[in-house]
């Protein structure tokens, strides 16, 4: 990611909200696995 | 403290302010003083931004909020990186566009001088009250812990960040918040290597991974929909977007964290990997809570860990009391570590049936164990009525000062300061930005030249931190007073946001209706707080959610009502 590059924001907003949803199942298999 | 301790902790901070008064030592006007000349990069940005959130309190309390009740906290920031989102599509360019100083000075461009000044009166107060909270947490739960002076800490570290936030502004603010927040995730990240290291050393990480599973201390997600308990997935994933939405997106010390982007891509960035970044920064900070509460399963705790009430219960009538509790919690640890022992002999057995019998004895003696706690927080509240009886935000700390290596003991504690510091600095330098902009220029003198509004800044910043040190210094019972201005904040957040929403989004709904729906709004929430159950963080999606459509209703009945400006800030 470069601050002087094109930035392909549909992308990254699509890849926040992934990476929230990707978190979201880590810690609830998280909170399963151990508890 | 050893001298060790000692050296590292003046020499950080003495380093941090140095640097931050070097880095600000230009001369500027005031787009450089207040908005560092629309320069900065999105790594300085996103590093400002997470650093001005975290708070020395973040790091303190809230591994002592893992300790005490598990990781579900974490819950509480799953909504900021929907927020993040949203801002960075609407309000940034906006902001960008206007070329405004405040977020509140946008505001003027809709709905008239009227709601910006409100809003400015509104955010000073309460972000003047908690940048006084900001400074004097740390410093009261240090003198605690340490036994310093509360006073002169108080005096010495706001007096440290006034002398590089009124120097620098914001330029000063961000690159040290930067350092600041590095140094912090350091002394945090060692802090946990140690907790894991000082375990037994027959029980492996998986082993205190799943004691603390058993013990409800890895509870990260409950999808459980209740309006009463204060941290669930819904209230995180909703209540906190809504919250979120209204922080960053409309108070002033988080808005000029990302005016100082050197454009609207620079500003996006920093906002998008904060919300990347903020929410497994959350789980990790939890996270060193939880292993210290695997450690105290093998180490007998306190039975309280603030030591100043401990002291004075130990004199007072109910002594012994007191000394018969204590005997009880030894007894409860003993057992619990015996049971402990258990629990490891059948997972290493891999003996379900024995996990599943260990687990209930664990439990029910840890259950008696928390009431064992809870009636010595009561008896603390009857020795000294009004006096804050939880102990928290002093778990950590003791761990740290208890079983940290010399020289650790000392990173640590500058890692907490320089977050008390990184917070306060923004909190004042967003305090001055908005008396100067929306209240000087706007309202007192509204030609003043650059020279007289940096001189102002300045000034205004000095004032607001002597505010902050005053307040800091005539505060206390802790937690009340941090539940009281969370609570605060999610009185007003969901209101001011409706307005920011209207303004943004509506064309043709006026000043008035805004004004109006604001007020029914603000009253939904009052309601809400004095009549119901309801956990804090909903207060904000009522307050936004019945503003934003009083306002609309407000509008379509008195159709006669003229916009004020349609302007071509609404997208």
């Amino acid at each position: 990611m470069s601050s002087e590059g094109k930035v392909n924001w549909p992308w990254l907003y699509a890849a926040v909200l992934a990476e929230l949803a990707l978190l979201i199942l880590i810690f609830y298999a998280f909170t399963k696995a151990f508890a | 403290m050893r001298p060790i301790d000692w050296i590292v902790l003046i020499g950080t901070l003495a380093v941090i302010v140095a640097y931050g008064v070097w880095k600000g030592r230009h001369k500027k006007d005031l787009d450089g003083y207040l908005r560092a000349g629309r320069q900065l990069k999105w790594p300085t940005i996103a590093l400002s931004i997470m650093a001005t959130q975290a708070s020395a309190i973040t790091f303190l309390s809230t591994p002592g909020q893992a300790y005490a009740d598990g990781m579900r906290f974490v819950q509480f920031y799953l909504g900021l990186p929907i927020a993040m989102v949203i801002l960075s599509i609407t309000a940034v360019p906006i902001y960008h566009r206007l070329q405004i100083f405040t977020a509140y000075e946008y505001l003027e461009t809709r709905f008239g001088v009227g709601t910006r000044t409100l809003t400015s009166i509104l955010f000073l107060i309460q972000r003047g009250l908690s940048t006084g909270i900001t400074l004097y947490a740390p410093a009261l739960i240090v003198s605690v812990i340490l036994g310093w002076n509360i006073h002169i800490t108080n005096v010495v570290v706001g007096l440290m960040v006034v002398l590089y936030t009124a120097t620098g502004g914001t330029k000063a603010v961000s690159r040290t918040q930067v350092h600041q927040l590095l140094i912090a995730l350091g002394g945090m990240a060692v802090a946990l290597i140690i907790a894991i290291h000082s375990l037994p050393h027959d029980v492996t990480l998986v082993e205190a991974f799943r004691v603390a599973g058993r013990m409800g201390r890895l509870n990260a997600i409950d999808f459980k929909f209740d309006l009463k308990t204060p941290y669930n997935f819904w209230s995180g994933l909703i209540g906190g977007a809504f919250l979120a939405l209204s922080y960053f997106g409309t108070d002033q010390s988080q808005v000029q964290r990302y005016l100082t982007g050197a454009s609207v891509t620079e500003s996006r960035l920093g906002l998008l990997i904060n919300g990347m970044v903020k929410v497994p920064m959350q789980f990790f900070i939890l996270f060193v809570g939880a292993m210290v509460f695997v450690f105290y399963q093998f180490i007998a705790p306190p039975l309280f860990f603030n030591t100043v009430q401990r002291a004075k219960v130990a004199t007072s009538r109910y002594a012994k009391d007191y000394e018969q509790l204590e005997a009880r919690h030894r007894q409860q640890f003993v057992e619990k570590r015996a049971d402990v022992q258990t629990l490891l002999k059948a997972m290493r057995a891999h003996d379900n049936a024995g996990v599943e019998t260990a687990t209930n004895a664990l439990r029910l003696v840890q259950a008696r164990e928390t009431a064992t706690r809870a009636a010595a927080a009561a008896l603390i509240g009857r020795t000294q009525p009004g006096a804050d009886n939880s102990d928290t935000n002093y778990i950590f700390l003791t761990f740290v000062i208890d079983f940290l290596p010399a020289g650790v003991v000392g990173l640590v504690l500058a890692a907490i300061f320089c977050a008390a510091m990184s917070a306060t600095s923004s909190g004042l330098n967003s305090l001055a930005s908005t008396t100067v902009v929306d209240i000087f220029r706007r309202l007192g003198k509204p030609h003043a030249t650059d020279a007289e509004c940096v001189r102002l800044s300045k000034l205004a910043t000095i004032a607001w931190g002597l505010f902050a040190i005053a307040f800091a210094e005539f505060a206390n019972k802790l937690g009340s007073l941090i539940e009281a201005v969370n609570k605060l904040g999610s009185l007003f957040y969901g209101t001011i946001l409706a307005i920011f929403l209207l303004a943004f989004y509506t064309k043709r709904v006026s000043g008035t209706a805004a004004f109006l729906g604001a007020l029914i709004g603000e009253a939904a929430v009052v309601w809400c707080a004095i009549f119901t159950d309801m956990a804090w963080l909903w207060w904000n999606v009522i307050g936004c959610v019945v503003g934003v459509v009083a306002a609309l209703l407000v509008q379509t009945v008195v159709a006669e009502q003229k916009p004020t400006s349609p302007t071509s800030a609404a997208v």
